[in-house]
C-alpha cells in the first residue's frame, strides 16, 4: 500500500477535480474525502490490538484486515457519517468518506506483487471477483509515489485557482 | 435523525464491521497454501506454488540462500513490559533466490514476497520471484513517518473546516 502522505494528496486531487462540475462539493467537503481516504488503513489497529487477543477473549478467530475492503469502508463510510451532525450532512459525508476510501484501495492495487496478480480479491470483499494481472508500478516504500501525489496536487490547487478565478460562461 | 436513533444506529453498524472482521478471516481468497496449512501438514502442500509475506532471518553471504520462519502466534496474556504474543509453533523455511534482480538486496530483517514452490516437507522453497519490500529500517520509517505526516495533514484540513459540537461534526461557518 502506498503511504498516508500520498493517499491523502491523491484524495484531495480527487475532489478537488470534482468540485468543477459538482457545485456543492466545497473545500470542506475534500478534507472530508481526505479523511476518507485513511480509513482502509485502521487495519493497522492490529498494531495497537492484535487480532490473537480478540481471539483468545471471544474463543473465535479474529482478524483486522477486514477494514481494508469494500464490505469494511462501506460501514466505516456509515459510522463516519454518523458522527455528522445534520441528515442532509450524513448522506454527503458518507458520499465522501466512502469515496476518499475507495481512492486508496484503487490505488493500492497495481503494487509489485511477487505472483504478478493484484489483491483485487481481497479488496473487493465480499464481492467475488478473480485477481488480474498487476502492472507492478510501485512498492510501499518506494519515495517517488510520494514526489507523483505533491506534484499532481499541487497541479490541481493550481488549476483550481484559476478555475475558480475565471467561472464558466453560465454563471456570468 | 433523532440521537437516539443515531446511536443505536452507530451501535448496529460497529457490530457489522466487527461482523465483517469475523468473517473474512475465515474467506480462502488465495489459491496457495496459508502458513497454518504448511504448518498443520508439510508433506501435504509439497509441490505447491506458495506465495508468502515473511521477513527474513537470515541470508548467505552470496545471497542465494535465505531463510524465513513462520510462526503461529498466540496471546499469552498481558504483559506490559513485553511482547503479548507468544509462540505455539514454528517452521523454518530456507529459500532458495534464483532471482537474480533482489541479489544484493536482501538482508536480515528485510520484509520480502516470495512466489515459489515448496519441497522437502515444505522446508525448502524454489523462488519463481521474489519482491523485496521493506529492506532494512529506514524503509519502515520512511513509511510510517510518511503516514503521520499525512495522517496529520488530513486532521489539520479537516478541522480547519469543520468543527466538534454536542451534536457531531458541523461546518466552521455554520452558526
Amino acid at each position: 500500500m502506498a503511504e498516508w502522505f500520498s493517499h491523502v494528496l491523491f484524495a484531495y486531487a480527487i475532489f478537488t477535480i470534482a468540485r468543477w462540475p459538482i457545485n456543492w462539493i466545497d473545500t470542506k467537503w475534500v478534507a472530508v474525502g481526505m479523511i476518507g481516504a485513511l480509513l482502509p488503513d485502521l487495519n493497522r489497529l492490529e498494531l495497537v490490538l492484535p487480532g490473537e487477543i480478540i481471539t483468545s477473549v471471544v474463543g473465535i478467530e479474529f482478524g483486522w484486515l477486514g477494514l481494508h475492503t469494500i464490505a469494511g469502508v462501506t460501514l466505516l463510510a456509515g459510522i463516519g457519517a454518523l458522527l455528522f451532525r445534520k441528515a442532509p450532512t450524513q448522506q454527503r459525508a458518507f458520499l465522501l468518506l466512502l469515496g476518499g476510501a475507495l481512492s486508496h484501495l484503487i490505488l493500492d492495487l497495481p503494487q509489485r506483487y511477487a505472483d504478478g496478480h493484484m489483491l483485487l480479491s481481497t479488496y473487493a470483499f465480499p464481492l467475488p471477483v478473480p485477481r488480474p494481472p498487476t502492472p507492478g508500478w510501485y512498492s510501499t516504500p518506494d519515495r517517488w509515489v510520494a514526489g507523483i501525489a505533491v506534484i499532481l496536487a499541487l497541479l490541481v490547487f493550481v488549476l483550481n485557482h484559476l478555475h475558480y478565478r475565471s467561472p464558466p460562461e453560465y454563471l456570468d | 435523525m433523532e440521537s437516539a436513533h443515531r446511536l443505536l444506529a452507530l451501535f448496529v453498524l460497529i457490530g457489522l464491521v466487527l461482523g465483517v472482521n469475523f468473517l473474512y478471516v475465515t474467506m480462502d481468497f488465495r489459491s496457495y497454501p496459508s502458513a497454518e496449512e504448511i504448518m498443520t501438514d508439510p508433506g501435504m502442500v509439497d509441490g505447491q506454488d506458495v506465495f508468502i509475506f515473511e521477513e527474513v532471518e537470515s541470508v548467505t553471504s552470496d545471497q542465494q540462500r535465505v531463510t524465513i520462519l513462520l510462526e503461529d502466534k498466540y496471546f499469552a496474556g498481558l504483559d506490559l513490559g513485553g511482547d503479548m504474543l507468544d509462540t505455539r509453533d514454528e517452521h523454518e523455511i530456507t529459500v532458495l533466490v534464483a532471482d537474480a534482480t533482489v541479489v544484493g538486496s536482501i538482508q536480515a530483517g528485510s520484509y520480502i514476497q516470495i512466489h515459489g514452490r515448496l519441497s522437502h516437507e515444505s522446508t525448502r522453497i524454489d523462488a519463481h520471484t521474489i519482491v523485496v519490500e521493506y529492506q532494512h529500517t529506514g524503509d519502515w520509517l520512511y513509511t510510517y513517518g510518511m503516514s503521520l505526516f499525512g495522517g496529520l495533514i488530513a486532521c489539520i484540513f479537516f478541522f480547519r473546516h469543520w468543527r466538534i459540537t454536542p451534536t457531531g461534526f458541523a461546518p466552521r461557518r455554520d452558526p
